[in-house]
C-alpha cells in the first residue's frame, strides 16, 4: 500500500497539568502525555490502550484541539492545528467528533434525543429544521434505532440506547475523524458486541479514520488495527493488534495481556501479574517510568529512559525488548 | 450444604416488580460458586438477600436462605447480625464507599476483630497489622494510620479483603469485587482471592459480568437472567458445552485476546427485557434462536441434565 499523507498526525505531543499543592503536598507536575508521535492513516483505526490515568483520554481531546497542548504539534490533513484560522477551526470542528467517555453526562436530560441528534447540523449550518430533523432520523436508525425515539429523553433509554445515540450525533456530521472515548466499556457484553458491529458497519460506510481509546484489550481487537499501549502518558509499544497480541515485545505489553482473564477455566493458572501500580513520579527523571513494576528491569533502566525504537511496522521503549519475560513465557507453554 | 437457597422470590415494596424469582443455589463449604449474568438481573440483589442488606425498597416474598443447615429466617435479629460481618463476610464492587471516611485504617480492622474475635490492645493490633501484610499492603505498620481516602481503589478493595479475614468467615460473598480495577489490578486481586480460599477453606460467592473472572475463580457457575437462575454447571462444563441458549449467547458475545480467534463478538438480539414488563414463558424466549412455540407458554423449571449440570429450558442446546 502506497502510504498517503496521514489524515491525522501528531509529532512530540505533550500536556503537563500543574497541580496546586495542598496542605502538605508541594506543588507538583504532572506529565499526562508526554512525547508523542503517531500517525492515523486516512481510515485508519488506532487502538489506544492503558491503565486508568495513563493519558488517554487528555491525548483524545489535544488531538481533536479541545485541549491546548504544552508541547509539540499536530496536523489534520496536513494543516497545524497550531495555525488555524477561525475559519479554519470551524471546518475542522465540522470534520471531527468526540464520542465521550460517559454516555448519561454527555447527554441533555432536558432535550429529546431527536433534538439532541440534529443539534450538529444546526449548529454547524448544515441543515435545520424539517430537513434537520431527517437527518438525525436517519442517523438513528443507521444506529439501529427506530424513528419513536426521536420524542424521547435521554432516562426513557436503556444504557446501550443511550450509547447509539451518542454515537449517532457524533455520526450525524458524516466526520472525516472521530475519538471514541471508552465507547463501549460501560455496557453489557450483548450490548457492547452490538455497538462493536455498528461503528464498523458506520466505519465501512463513511471511510471514517478513528481513535479508539479503552482500557479493555478484548474489544479493541475487534474495532481497531492497530494498537498503542500507553504507560504513564508515553507510548511504550506500537503496531499492528494482531501481531503485538500473538509477540507483545515490551514487558508492559507483556503483563497487561498476561492479566486479562480467559475464558478456559482450564488455563487459570496463578495469573502473573506486574507488582503494585503505577505511580506518576516514576515518570520524572531519567528512566523507564515502568521500571519500579517490571520483571526485567536492569541497572541502564533506571538512568536511560528507552526510546520508541522502530522495528518494521512497530515500535517498542524497552532496553530489554523481545527478550521472553517470565509472563510471556508462561503463557507461551500455555498456548502450546 | 453450607449455603441452601431456595426458590428465592424478592419484590420491590411499592410497584410488587419481581426482582428475583425463585433462585436456587446450593454452596458447599470451600467451594466457589460464580454468578453471572447482565446488568440489572438481580445478582447483587441475591447477594444482598443472603447477607440480609436487602435495600429498603425490597422484601422477601418468599422462599428460604439456609445457612449451615440453620434456616437464617428463623433467627432474631442479633443472631443475624452475628452471622452477618462473622461467619458470613461481603465485598463490594466500589469499596471506597463502603468504607467509612473518618476511620482510619487500623480503627476499621482493630473493630471488626473485637466485636467478632473478642481481640483488644496490642493483640488486636498485632492482628491488624498481620492482616494487612497478608492482602499484600506493603508497609503495613504505617498505614494503620492511614484513612481510606488515601488508598487506591485496589488498595481498599484489599483492606475490604482484609477486613472479611479479620472475621474468620466460612462464606465470603464478593460482588463484583473487581469490576472497578484496571486489568492489572484485577489480576492481583483475584489472586488475593484464590490464595487466602486456599490458606482458608472458606467458601466463595463471586458475582461478576464477565465470564473470564468466573472461569478464573469458579468451581461451579450459575448463570442468572431476568432474576432467575437459567443454568448451573460445574465451570468447565459450561463452557465446554453450555446448555442454555442464554449461556450459549453470552458466551459468544465475549471477545478475547486469542489473535487466532477471529470471530467477531456475536451480539444478541434485541435488548434486555424490563422487570416490570417481562415476556412471559422463559424471559429468553423472544431474544433466543432455539425457542418454541411452548417457550413463550410456560416457565421452563430448572432441571438437571448430567454431572450437576442443569438448565431452565425447554429446548436446550445438545450437549454431546
Ligand atoms: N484537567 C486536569 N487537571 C489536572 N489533572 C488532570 C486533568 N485532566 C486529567 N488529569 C490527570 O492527567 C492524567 C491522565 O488523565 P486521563 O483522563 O487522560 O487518563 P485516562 O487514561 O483517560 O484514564 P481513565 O482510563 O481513567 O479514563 C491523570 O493523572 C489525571 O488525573
Ligand atoms: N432499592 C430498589 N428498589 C427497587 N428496585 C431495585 C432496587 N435495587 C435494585 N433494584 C432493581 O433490581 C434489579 C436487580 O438489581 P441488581 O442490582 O441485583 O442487578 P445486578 O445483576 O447486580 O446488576 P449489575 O450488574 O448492574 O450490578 C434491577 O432491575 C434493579 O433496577
Ligand atoms: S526499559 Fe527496563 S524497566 Fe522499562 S520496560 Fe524495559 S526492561 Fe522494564
Ligand atoms: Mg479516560
Ligand atoms: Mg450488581
Amino acid at each position: 500500500m502506497v502510504s498517503a499523507v496521514p489524515i491525522l498526525e501528531a509529532r512530540g505531543l505533550g500536556r503537563i497539568f500543574t497541580r496546586r499543592g495542598g496542605l502538605f503536598a508541594p506543588r507538583s507536575v504532572l506529565r499526562a502525555v508526554e512525547g508523542i508521535d503517531l500517525e492515523l492513516p486516512v481510515g485508519g483505526r488506532l487502538a489506544i490502550v492503558g491503565e486508568s490515568g495513563c493519558g488517554k483520554s487528555t491525548l483524545g481531546r489535544l488531538l481533536l484541539g479541545l485541549a491546548a497542548p504544552s508541547a509539540g504539534t499536530i496536523l489534520f490533513e496536513s494543516m497545524e492545528h497550531g495555525h488555524r484560522s477561525p475559519a479554519d477551526w470551524k471546518r475542522f470542528r465540522r470534520e471531527s467528533a468526540l464520542v465521550q467517555q460517559n454516555p448519561l453526562a454527555a447527554l441533555d436530560p432536558q432535550m429529546t434525543i431527536g433534538a439532541q441528534v440534529a443539534e450538529p447540523l444546526t449548529v454547524h449550518g448544515r441543515a435545520r429544521g424539517a430537513a434537520a430533523r431527517e437527518m438525525a432520523e436517519r442517523g438513528l436508525v443507521e444506529v439501529g434505532l427506530g424513528p419513536e425515539m426521536m420524542a424521547r429523553f435521554p432516562h426513557q433509554l436503556s444504557g446501550g440506547q443511550r450509547q447509539r445515540v451518542v454515537i449517532a450525533r457524533a455520526l450525524v456530521m458524516s466526520p472525516k475523524l472521530v475519538v471514541f472515548d471508552e465507547a463501549v466499556s460501560a455496557l453489557d457484553v450483548s450490548v457492547q458486541a452490538q455497538v462493536v458491529g455498528l461503528i464498523n458497519a458506520q466505519q465501512h460506510r463513511l471511510g471514517l479514520s478513528y481513535l479508539f481509546i479503552s482500557h479493555d484489550l478484548r474489544i479493541v481487537r475487534h474495532v481497531a488495527d492497530r494498537i498503542a499501549v500507553m504507560y504513564l502518558g508515553r507510548i511504550v509499544e506500537t503496531g499492528p493488534i494482531d501481531a503485538i497480541y500473538r509477540a507483545p515485545t515490551h514487558p508492559y505489553t507483556q503483563a497487561l495481556l498476561a492479566a486479562v482473564p480467559r475464558l478456559d477455566p482450564r488455563a487459570r493458572r496463578p495469573a502473573v501479574t506486574i507488582r503494585g501500580e503505577a505511580t506518576a513520579s516514576a515518570a520524572d527523571g531519567p528512566g523507564c517510568a515502568f521500571r519500579t513494576r517490571c520483571a526485567m528491569a536492569i541497572a541502564r533502566c533506571a538512568s536511560e529512559r528507552p526510546e520508541l525504537l522502530a522495528l518494521g511496522d512497530r515500535a517498542t521503549a524497552c532496553h530489554r525488548a523481545g527478550e521472553v519475560s517470565e509472563p510471556q513465557r508462561e503463557r507461551m507453554e500455555l498456548v502450546s | 450444604m453450607l449455603l441452601q437457597v431456595s426458590d428465592l422470590a424478592i419484590r420491590s415494596r411499592s410497584g410488587g416488580v419481581r426482582i428475583l424469582d425463585g433462585v436456587d443455589l446450593q454452596l458447599g463449604a470451600g467451594e466457589v460458586l460464580g454468578l453471572v449474568g447482565e446488568s440489572g438481573c438481580g445478582k447483587s440483589m441475591t447477594c444482598y438477600a443472603i447477607a440480609d442488606l436487602l435495600p429498603a425498597g425490597l422484601v422477601r416474598a418468599g422462599g428460604s436462605v439456609r445457612f449451615d443447615g440453620v434456616d437464617m429466617g428463623s433467627l432474631d435479629e442479633p443472631a443475624r447480625r452475628r452471622l452477618r460481618g462473622g461467619r458470613i463476610a461481603m465485598i463490594f464492587q466500589d469499596p471506597t464507599s463502603h468504607l467509612n471516611p473518618v476511620h482510619r485504617v487500623g480503627t476499621y480492622l482493630e473493630g471488626a476483630l473485637k466485636r467478632h474475635r473478642g481481640l483488644s490492645g496490642t493483640d488486636a493490633r498485632m492482628e491488624a497489622i498481620r492482616l494487612l501484610e497478608r492482602v499484600g499492603i506493603s508497609d503495613a505498620k504505617r498505614r494503620m494510620n492511614a484513612y481510606p481516602h488515601e488508598f487506591s481503589g485496589g488498595m481498599n478493595q484489599r483492606l475490604m479483603i482484609a477486613h472479611a479475614l479479620a472475621c474468620e468467615p466460612d462464606l465470603l460473598i464478593a460482588d463484583e469485587p473487581t469490576t472497578a480495577l484496571d486489568v492489572t489490578t484485577q489480576a492481583q486481586i483475584l489472586d488475593l482471592i484464590e490464595t487466602v480460599r486456599a490458606e482458608t477453606g472458606m467458601a466463595i460467592l463471586i458475582v461478576s459480568h464477565d465470564l473470564g473472572v468466573i472461569a478464573r475463580l469458579a468451581d461451579r457457575a450459575a448463570v442468572m437472567h431476568c432474576g432467575r437462575i437459567v443454568e448451573t454447571a460445574p465451570v468447565e462444563a459450561l463452557f465446554d458445552r453450555p446448555a442454555h441458549p442464554y449461556t450459549s449467547a453470552l458466551i459468544g458475545c465475549m471477545p478475547t485476546v486469542d489473535p487466532d480467534d477471529c470471530d467477531p463478538p456475536r451480539p444478541i438480539r434485541g435488548s434486555v427485557p424490563s422487570l416490570a414488563d417481562l415476556p412471559g414463558g422463559c424471559h429468553f424466549h423472544p431474544r433466543c434462536d432455539r425457542r418454541m412455540p411452548a417457550c413463550g407458554l410456560a416457565r421452563p423449571p430448572l432441571a438437571a441434565l448430567a454431572d450437576g449440570q442443569s438448565s431452565a429450558c425447554f429446548n436446550p442446546v445438545p450437549t454431546w
